[in-house]
C-alpha cells in the first residue's frame, strides 16, 4: 500500500540517490584530478558506497564453521545483445551456456545435492526459455537479478533508466520463477553510484558484486548503514578472468587445474577463518567438458570437510540479517 | 617515446631540422635515434646507479638481508584518476579492511618487521589501518606519493614538490615520525624526482632497478648519498597475481620468489619483495607468502629488517670508504 508517508519517503529516497551520486568534479584534460581534492572531498567521494560492519555471525546454522555459496552468473549472450552485437558465431558461444553448459552444471549440482544461486539476466532467460523452468522447479536453487541484459550501469549513467531496467528485470524473473528476487548481482559485475540506492528502494535484501572483504558486511550509503547485506565476490573466485576463451577475454590462466587450485586454497582460508566462501561461475565457461570435472571435484572436496553449510546466497543473507538484528 | 606524441610527418621534419641544427630533440616515437653521443649519455646518466653498498657482512654475521615491503595503495590510484565507482572503491577497501589485517596477523605470528609504503591520503582514509600497522612497533611507514600520483605524467616540478612535501607532513602527522624512505608510485619518476628526494633529505629510495643489491644513487654523475634498495617487477605480486594478470598461480610465482631468494642468499646481498595487501592479502595468496617466509626462516643467517634499518646499516658500513 502506498500512503502519503510512503510517497514522501520515496521522493526523499530518489532525492538522496540523485544527491549522493554526483560524480566528483574534474578539470578537462587533467587525468589526475584527485590529487587536488581535500580530505573532506576524498572521504565524501569514496564514501558514496562503502563497507560497513562485518556480518559474519558467531556461528553458522547447526554450528557450521563456514558458509558456502555456489553462484552462477547466467548471462550467456545477454551482454552481446545489450551492445547490439548480432555476430552469429559470438552469439553461439553464449548459447553454449544454455544448450550445453547449464545442463552439465545442473547435473553436477543435482548429483552432489548442493544448493546454488543463479543471477540471471532477463534477456538470457528470454532467448533460451527452457532455462528458468529448469531452475524454478528445483527448491535448492535461488534466482537473483543480473540486470535486464547484463548491461553496464556505468555506461548508462542515468539513475532513472537503471531503475527502470532493474524493475523490468525483477518483474520478468518474478513472473517466470513465481518468486520475487531478493538478491542482485550488478550486471557486467558493475555498480554505478546509483545502483545500491535503487536496490534498497526496490526492497532487495542483499547484493553480491562488491569486493571490500571476503566475509559478509553491511553496505553503507553516504556513511549510513543501509540494511543491505553484501555477500562479496572476488575476481580470484570467478572463472571469467582466467577461463574466458582467449578470443573474448583475458584468459589469464587457461588451466582449470591451476584455477581450481586457487579456488580450493581460498576455501581452505575461509574454512580456517570461519567466514564465507562465494564462488562465481558462468555456465558457458565452466560447463565445458574440460572444466566441469574440476567443479565436481571441488564440491566433493568441500563436502569432505565437517561443518560446512552449503546454502543459497539468499539463505545466507537472511541468516546474517537475523543474527545482526537488521529488520 | 610516448612523452612526445606527435604525427609522423612532424617527426620526419623535426628529425631533419634537428640533425641539421642539433639543438632540440625531435618529437616522435624514436627520437633517441638522432641523439648525439653526449645527448645519449646525458639522458642515460641523469639518474644512475653509483657504487655497490652491500656490506662485507650483515648484522649478526647474517649473509642476506630480507625486506618484506607492502604498498597499501588501497583506493588512492582510482581516486587520483577521479574514479569513485562502487566496485573499484570496494576493491581498494579490501586492502585496508581485509588484506592489511591478515598480513599483520601473519607478520605477528613470525614476529617479522616490514616496511609499508603508503600513499599519504590512505592514512586519513583508513585510520584504523594505520593504528593496526603501528601497533607492534616493528614496522616502518614510508612514502608512496600523496595519492599514488604519476609524476612523469604531471611533468611539473612545482606540483611534484607540493605533493612530496604534503605527503611527508601527512605521514609524520599520522605516525609521529618523519619518513626516511620513499618508493615512487608505480615505480615511475619524473626527471625531477630524485633531486627532490635529495632536497627532502631522505635516507633511501626503493624504486630503481639497476641492480639487485643496495647502491648509491648518482644524479648527473654526482653521488647523492641516497641509498637505493632496488626493486624488480618480477619480485612484485602486482604483475602476476591479480586474476587477469600474467600468471595468476600463486604456487608458480612462489617458486620464482624462492629461486630469486636462493641466489640472493648465495651471493650474500639483498632480497627485496614488493607486495600489495589487496593481492597478497587474499586467502589464496597469503598461504604462499607464509610458505615463503617459512622457507627463508629455515635458512641460517637471514636478517629480516625494515628498509630503513637496511639503509642505515649499509650507510654506516660504507661511511668513510668513499
Amino acid at each position: 500500500m502506498i500512503n502519503r508517508a510512503g510517497v514522501v519517503a520515496g521522493l526523499a529516497a530518489t532525492w538522496i540517490v540523485a544527491a549522493a551520486a554526483q560524480p566528483p568534479p574534474r578539470t578537462p584534460g587533467d587525468n589526475q584530478p584527485g590529487r587536488k581534492w581535500s580530505e573532506a572531498q576524498l572521504k565524501q567521494f569514496a564514501g558514496v558506497v562503502s563497507a560497513g560492519r562485518k556480518l559474519t555471525p558467531r556461528s553458522w546454522p547447526n554450528g557450521a564453521r563456514v558458509a558456502v555459496a555456489l553462484t552462477f552468473s547466467l548471462n550467456n549472450t545477454a551482454n552481446d545483445l545489450a551492445r547490439g552485437d548480432s555476430a552469429v558465431v559470438q552469439l553461439s558461444g553464449g548459447e553454449f551456456g544454455a544448450a550445453a553448459g547449464l545442463p552439465r552444471v545442473l547435473e553436477v549440482l543435482d548429483r552432489q545435492n548442493v544448493p546454488a544461486t543463479f543471477f540471471v539476466a532477463a534477456t538470457a532467460a528470454m532467448v533460451d526459455a527452457q532455462m528458468l523452468p529448469e531452475l524454478a522447479r528445483r527448491s535448492t536453487i535461488e534466482v537473483g537479478t543480473l540486470g535486464w541484459s547484463d548491461e553496464n550501469p556505468l555506461q548508462i549513467n542515468d539513475a532513472a533508466e537503471e531503475e527502470r531496467l532493474l524493475g523490468r528485470a525483477a518483474d520478468y524473473l518474478t513472473k517466470a520463477v513465481g518468486k520475487k528476487p531478493i538478491g542482485a548481482r550488478g550486471p557486467s559485475s558493475v555498480l554505478s553510484l546509483h545502483t545500491m540506492a535503487i536496490l534498497k528502494k526496490a526492497g532487495f535484501l542483499y547484493d553480491s558484486t562488491m569486493m571490500a572483504m571476503d566475509e559478509p558486511y553491511e553496505v553503507l550509503l553516504d556513511g549510513r548503514p543501509s540494511g543491505i547485506v553484501e555477500l562479496p565476490v572476488s575476481r580470484l573466485l570467478d572463472d571469467q578472468p582466467t577461463l574466458t576463451a582467449p578470443r573474448f577475454g583475458p584468459s589469464a590462466l587457461p588451466s582449470p587445474e591451476l584455477v581450481f587450485e586457487t579456488f580450493r586454497d581460498d576455501f581452505d582460508g575461509a574454512y580456517q577463518e570461519g567466514t564465507l566462501y562465494v564462488l562465481t561461475l558462468h555456465p558457458h565457461l565452466i560447463g565445458m567438458r574440460s572444466r566441469i570435472q574440476y567443479l565436481d571435484a571441488l564440491i566433493t572436496y568441500i563436502k569432505s570437510k565437517p561443518n560446512v553449510w552449503f546454502a543459497t546466497a539468499g539463505e545466507i543473507a537472511r541468516y546474517v540479517r537475523q543474527q545482526a538484528g537488521i529488520s | 617515446m610516448r612523452r612526445y606524441p606527435v604525427g609522423m610527418g612532424l617527426v620526419l621534419l623535426c628529425a631533419l631540422s634537428w640533425s641539421a641544427s642539433a639543438q632540440q630533440p625531435p618529437a616522435g616515437p624514436q627520437p633517441g635515434l638522432a641523439w648525439t653521443d653526449e645527448q645519449l649519455t646525458k639522458v642515460a646518466h641523469h639518474v644512475r646507479a653509483g657504487r655497490k653498498l652491500t656490506p662485507k657482512s650483515w648484522p649478526g654475521g647474517a649473509r642476506v638481508a630480507v625486506c618484506l615491503s607492502f604498498d597499501p595503495d588501497n583506493q588512492s590510484i582510482a581516486l587520483n584518476r577521479g574514479n569513485n565507482t562502487p566496485i573499484t572503491m570496494s576493491e581498494g577497501e579490501y586492502g585496508a579492511l581485509t588484506g592489511i589485517p591478515r598480513i599483520l596477523r601473519l607478520l605477528d605470528r613470525y614476529n617479522l618487521p616490514a616496511t609499508f609504503f603508503i600513499p599519504a591520503t590512505s592514512t586519513f582514509m583508513h585510520p584504523a589501518m594505520m593504528e593496526a600497522i603501528k601497533k607492534s612497533g616493528r614496522h616502518e611507514v614510508a612514502l608512496h606519493g600523496w595519492i599514488h600520483e604519476d609524476p612523469m605524467a604531471l611533468n611539473d616540478p612545482e606540483e611534484e614538490w607540493r605533493l612530496i612535501s604534503q605527503a611527508i607532513t601527512q605521514l609524520e602527522k599520522s605516525t609521529g615520525r618523519k619518513p626516511t624512505g620513499n618508493r615512487n608510485p608505480s615505480w615511475t619518476m619524473s626527471v625531477y624526482t630524485m633531486s627532490q628526494l635529495k632536497k627532502a633529505d631522505l635516507l633511501y629510495d626503493s624504486s630503481l632497478q639497476a641492480m639487485d643489491q643496495p647502491h648509491d644513487v648518482l644524479i648527473d654523475g654526482q653521488s647523492t648519498g641516497i641509498v637505493e634498495l632496488p626493486v624488480n617487477w618480477i619480485l612484485d605480486d602486482a604483475p602476476f597475481l591479480p586474476a587477469n594478470a600474467s600468471l595468476p598461480s600463486p604456487r608458480l610465482i612462489l617458486k620464482t620468489f624462492k629461486d630469486d631468494f636462493d641466489v640472493a642468499y648465495r651471493e650474500g646481498t639483498l632480497f627485496m619483495l614488493t607486495m600489495h595487501p589487496h593481492i597478497s592479502g587474499q586467502r589464496s595468496r597469503v598461504k604462499y607468502l607464509e610458505e615463503l617466509i617459512e622457507y627463508m626462516k629455515s635458512k641460517p643467517g637471514v636478517w629480516f629488517a625494515t628498509a630503513e634499518e637496511i639503509a642505515r646499516y649499509v650507510k654506516t658500513q660504507s661511511a668513510g670508504t668513499q
